[in-house]
């Protein structure tokens, strides 16, 4: 609210079937904690976190869906303006695993990006805890990763911190190298006129008028 | 405006010699600043008394100078102790703005370090550090050692700070760490003025040292009341977080305790009055006020000085700022307020300190309207000594002499006098312009008793009506001026005062001035008119086209003063269940809900009857032992597809593992999405079918299950947990093309923690799901939900609309997706689920409104009004901000709220029809 220096915002989506672990793994990222009370989400919550990458203080606006299907409806309002898609697996769960094409093009034609070749996605394989209840190798889903593009693919556990904090900065840096890609090639006006609402009121405060 | 027409360049030009003096000293860089902002910007009269947010702090700190203003050289020291208190007054402005913005501040964050090294720096200016190193370090803290004997708050700051060395975890220098906590226990001003006070501390200090500064001394204590009255916490030094809901709350009834908390409900004269919001705005009363004497919208400021002196209670002088301000009614006033009042006006504590000395001030403050002035006196004993201004009102009475300083000031505010009486009244004699167009005193004949003190230069200007009316008789005459009464009329004088030329060219002037600016009052009364209209017709139509069916007023119960419904009454209610009793009931559960004593009992009686489960002359047994019956054949039949499904489930994962540990080259060769369970065989394509749904169903619910309400006490015991899984497979088995679709467990939970039976649970939850199906993806409800509630809105609160209404709706109202699909389950605990569904069934039972719920939602918005509107809120900060609130609402409150605006629309809606 009060912050002068200018921050990115980076909108990042996690998609994938209920009970994968979305918001496990947007809370351990975030807050850097573990519940086994999440309630399946209903609607949608996001969280931010700020992150440093090469000097500059990037916001990362993760949002967290509802798994089922039938709530993408209401998702799509979120897709909008993304920089990056997050797309979560359960490695004990192959169905899960299955149902990324699905998720993957459900996003992309609702996001409707402009490059949808090169849009980022990350692969996220959770719950790698589990060891002994895993259904979905590590290769299966990398050559799943290799044929839609070369998707980053990382094996993760939300439950005992593995890896999700290493996933999430590259997701950051993928979405931040392409946001500087996308701003080269369209370069916005150098001095944006920022009509800010609250600065004026402050200004207009000393004022009896 | 006008006069700057005539005179502002003229103005500059005659305060130009002061003012590059005062830049070539090299100090006071505020206030030459300040006023050479002012010639920068044509708005000086606008802006004059507002603080320049943009332009860093010299102007926020205006004050501090204005009194300092003096005409000596100053040395180096003075120099150094004013680079000290402007680094004061820079931190101190910056750790207001920083709490402005966040309520609190962060102990540790950098802004309060900053301030605590520009305190020791004042602390620490013409200490003789020599003497101190008795101590064990010639630092500010020993000061605080040497007085925290016979200070209380000092001794406090002391224990602490030693607590604190201790830890030695601070994030700031050690000798810094007694001011912080000082800052934190909010002594800090005093500590400085006991420092002040304090012989054993004085005699520590040189003479120049800013601390024994009469003025400057006391300055630095006053400057850190401010910072002393902001909120502090201890925080970590991780990042600071953004500001949670609650703070959020927590800052806007904070904020708003002299406003109204809960808005209005819908209501025709409140729709009016929303064009015209009007912004309350809470600041420092006195300052305000201050302000107001001399800067308000209705005037327009033609002159202002500091410093000017005027002498109290006969021998004693007292600086103050004099302004004159024209009003737009064309009276000018003249108005005084002495420095303290000025400087106590910009401490916003300092009231609190000594209010009878403040009152005394008070009344020192001077206000002369011109229109009843007719003499103005102007003494000079020489060129370069002050000038003094005497005013004499039309009854004789003189009021006290204004000192201005030396120079061209007393010419600049006549002439700013005498462009603002015109053009109903003018100086006489007026004054002259000069070779070089600036306005100069008029020459006039002396006396012959005048020109034994040459030197003396003494005016007698009369105000007269352009018109030539005179405005007193001719023979008051005082006896103090030395020159004539009536100074003869120079012959270069044009202005005679009985020109008709004059007199008809100003009124024709005057009157069609006068027309336009009715003309244009006509238009904005008409305008605004209308537009209230406007917005009022706007809202019946909204009312007309989207909201009439949303309540029914046929059933108008206005009767609120009854019991809630207890054991007693139930028994009582059931024991001759008449329609009578049933009304009662319902209009009972509606109003009050159901209290008192073993609630729970008379929920699990109450609510079958609430769902329409059972008519109210029906008594239950008999029926109960029919659901048992079908419930447990319906878990058998369902029994022998779960088994199937979960001999599949193991299949599959065996069939994962083997893929999972064959060699990678077939891997990689095979199709990645092959899928060994594919229903291949057509012979029984049905149960095939069936086995399919119903598995991808189970699954589901395994998940969701898995995850309900696991923090509640109840669904910790495993087998409510089967229970819950029970009930829900038995649904989804009777409803299989519906299928299960999360948040219906969410729906379950509540009625099996009531009834604590699953087959009237199931029951129950069957009556409410065709309630919430409507609601639940795929179908119009939630749509026709969210648009009602947006109706809703712009007709209570045209602010919250204002937020919401520029982009698509259920987009803006995501964040009450939540709330309607599961009723407001998951923003309430328990126990406040059940009042609300009660209410909400009872609502539907009685016909008063089939969709409480929305109403419930609106009461929830229009609560935080303020938070939403002061924090500008936008679609995303709504979803965290209500998804942070959820289980932390007031729901009575919120309850009530919500049948008050059921009521309004009611009410409406019957005088619509």
């Amino acid at each position: 609210m009060s912050g002068t220096r200018k921050k990115a915002l980076l909108k990042v989506i996690i998609l994938g079937d209920s009970g994968v672990g979305k918001t496990s793994l947007m809370n351990q990222y975030v807050n850097r904690r573990f519940s086994n009370q999440y309630k399946a989400t209903i609607g949608a919550d996001f969280l931010t976190r700020d992150v440093n990458i090469d000097d500059r203080t990037v916001t990362l606006q993760i949002w967290d869906t509802a798994g089922q299907e039938r709530f993408q409806s209401l998702g799509v309002a979120f897709y909008r303006g993304a920089d990056c898609c997050v797309l979560a697996f359960d490695v004990t769960n192959a169905a899960s695993f299955k149902s990324l094409d699905s998720w993957r093009d459900e996003f992309l034609i609702q996001a409707s990006p402009r490059d949808p070749d090169h849009f980022p996605f990350v692969l996220l394989g959770n719950k790698v805890d589990l060891e002994s209840q895993r259904a979905v190798s590590s290769k299966r889903a990398q050559s799943w990763c290799q044929t839609k593009g070369n998707i980053p693919y990382y094996e993760v556990s939300a439950k005992e911190a593995l890896n999700v904090e290493a996933a999430f900065l590259a997701i950051a840096r993928d979405a931040l190298a392409r946001e500087s890609q996308e701003t080269n090639d369209f370069p916005e006006f150098p001095d944006q006129i920022r009509l800010n609402p609250n600065q004026q009121n402050q200004q207009n405060s000393g004022c009896n008028c | 405006m006008q006069m700057f027409r005539h005179s502002s360049a003229d103005m500059w030009r005659a305060k130009k010699p002061t003012l590059e003096r005062r830049s070539t000293d090299g100090r006071r860089s505020s206030i030459v600043d300040w006023i050479n902002g002012l010639s920068d910007n044509n708005n000086y009269k606008s802006d004059h008394w507002v603080e320049k947010h943009d332009e860093g702090c010299e102007r926020m700190t205006r004050n501090g100078s204005v009194c300092a203003v003096e005409e000596s050289e100053p040395d180096v020291p003075t120099q150094h102790r004013e680079v000290l208190l402007t680094k004061l007054k820079i931190e101190i402005k910056n750790i207001m703005a920083e709490h402005g913005a966040k309520k609190y501040l962060n102990l540790n964050s950098p802004y309060v370090t900053s301030l605590c090294i520009a305190v020791d720096a004042c602390i620490m200016d013409g200490l003789r550090r020599r003497l101190l190193t008795l101590f064990n370090s010639p630092s500010s803290m020993s000061l605080l050692q040497i007085i925290a004997k016979s200070n209380g708050p000092a001794q406090q700051v002391l224990d602490q700070t030693r607590e604190i060395e201790e830890l030695r975890t601070s994030a700031i220098p050690v000798h810094l760490i007694w001011i912080r906590e000082a800052l934190y226990l909010k002594s800090l001003s005093t500590i400085i003025n006991h420092f002040i006070d304090s012989k054993s501390v004085r005699r520590y200090y040189d003479n120049s040292a800013l601390l024994l500064d009469p003025v400057k001394g006391r300055l630095v204590a006053t400057l850190m009341m401010a910072p002393c009255m902001v909120t502090y916490r201890r925080m970590s030094n991780r990042i600071e977080q953004e500001a949670t809901a609650e703070e959020l709350v927590e800052g806007a009834t904070r904020g708003s305790t002299s406003t109204v908390p809960s808005r209005p409900p819908l209501s025709i004269t409140r729709q009016v009055s929303s064009i015209a919001a009007s912004v309350e705005r809470n600041g420092s009363v006195s300052r305000d006020y201050v302000f107001s004497l001399h800067h308000s919208c209705k005037s327009t400021l033609l002159y202002g000085k500091n410093n000017v002196c005027v002498a109290m209670n006969g021998s004693d002088f007292a600086k103050g700022y004099m302004s004159l301000q024209k009003f737009y009614d064309g009276n000018l006033s003249l108005k005084w307020v002495p420095n303290q009042l000025m400087h106590a006006s910009s401490q916003p504590s300092s009231g609190h300190s000594n209010n009878g000395e403040f009152t005394n001030i008070w009344k020192n403050t001077i206000n002369i309207e011109m229109q009843d002035i007719i003499y103005i006196h102007l003494h000079q004993k020489d060129e370069i000594s002050p000038t003094c201004l005497t005013f004499v009102n039309c009854e004789g009475v003189q009021s006290a002499p204004f000192q201005l300083p030396a120079g061209q000031h007393s010419i600049a505010f006549l002439s700013s006098l005498e462009t603002g009486l015109a053009p109903l009244l003018r100086l006489d004699p007026p004054l002259w312009v000069g070779t070089t167009k600036e306005k100069i005193l008029p020459r006039l004949r002396k006396r012959s008793t005048a020109v034994a003190n040459p030197a003396m230069l003494d005016y007698v200007f009369r105000l007269v009506r352009t018109s030539g009316v005179e405005p007193a008789p001719e023979d008051i005459e005082d006896p103090l001026a030395p020159t004539s009464h009536s100074p003869p009329i120079h012959d270069n004088c044009v202005s005679l005062p009985n020109s008709p030329y004059i007199v008809d060219n100003v009124d024709s002037i005057v009157n069609f001035q006068i027309g336009t600016a009715c003309q244009s009052m006509r238009n904005q009364i008409m305008a605004r008119a209308f537009y209230g209209w406007l917005t009022y017709v706007r809202h019946l139509r909204t009312i007309r086209t989207h909201l009439l069916h949303l309540v029914d007023t046929k059933t108008l119960i206005c009767d609120d003063d009854c019991d809630p419904v207890d054991e007693k009454f139930w028994k009582q209610a059931r024991a001759e269940p008449t329609e009578e009793n049933e009304k009662e009931f319902l209009k009972r559960v509606y109003w009050r809900g159901i209290e008192g004593i073993n609630t729970k009992e008379v929920r699990r009686m109450a609510w079958p009857y609430l769902l329409g489960l059972f008519e109210w002359n029906e008594s239950p047994e008999s029926r109960l032992e029919q659901f048992t019956s079908q419930y447990w054949q319906d878990i058998e039949e369902w029994r022998v597809l779960e088994a199937e499904v979960r001999r599949r489930d193991e299949e599959a994962f065996r069939a994962a593992r083997a893929r999972k540990a064959a060699s990678p080259v077939r891997e990689e060769s095979c199709d990645v999405f092959e899928d060994p369970n594919e229903p291949t065989c057509s012979q029984h394509y049905d149960r095939e079918n069936l086995i399919t749904l119903f598995r991808a169903n189970l699954h589901r619910i395994d998940k969701d299950v898995e995850r309900c309400d696991r923090n509640l006490m109840f669904f910790s015991n495993k087998d409510n947990l089967e229970s819950l899984r029970r009930v829900m497979y038995t649904y989804v088995r009777r409803n299989l093309e519906e299928g299960y679709t999360q948040g219906m467990c969410d729906l379950l939970a509540p009625l099996l923690v009531t009834f604590e039976d699953e087959a009237l649970t199931l029951e129950c939850f069957s009556l409410l799901m065709l309630r919430q199906r409507g609601k639940f993806p795929q179908r119009p409800g939630m749509s026709k939900c969210l648009l009602n509630l947006r109706s809703l809105i712009q007709v209570v609160d045209p602010q919250i609309y204002a937020l919401i209404s520029d982009i698509d709706y259920a987009q803006a109202l995501s964040f009450a997706f939540r709330w309607f699909l599961l009723d407001f389950k998951r923003e309430l605990s328990y126990e406040c689920t059940y009042k609300v569904w009660e209410v909400i069934w009872a609502a539907q039972r009685l016909r008063i409104t089939d969709d409480f719920a929305i109403f419930f939602g609106l009461a929830t918005i229009t609560n935080y009004h303020d938070v939403l509107i002061t924090n500008n809120f936008d679609y995303t900060d709504m979803i965290k901000f209500f998804n942070e609130m959820a289980e932390r609402h007031d729901c009575s409150r919120l309850l009530s709220s919500a049948r008050t605006h059921v009521k309004c629309l009611q009410n409406l809606v019957q005088h619509l029809k």
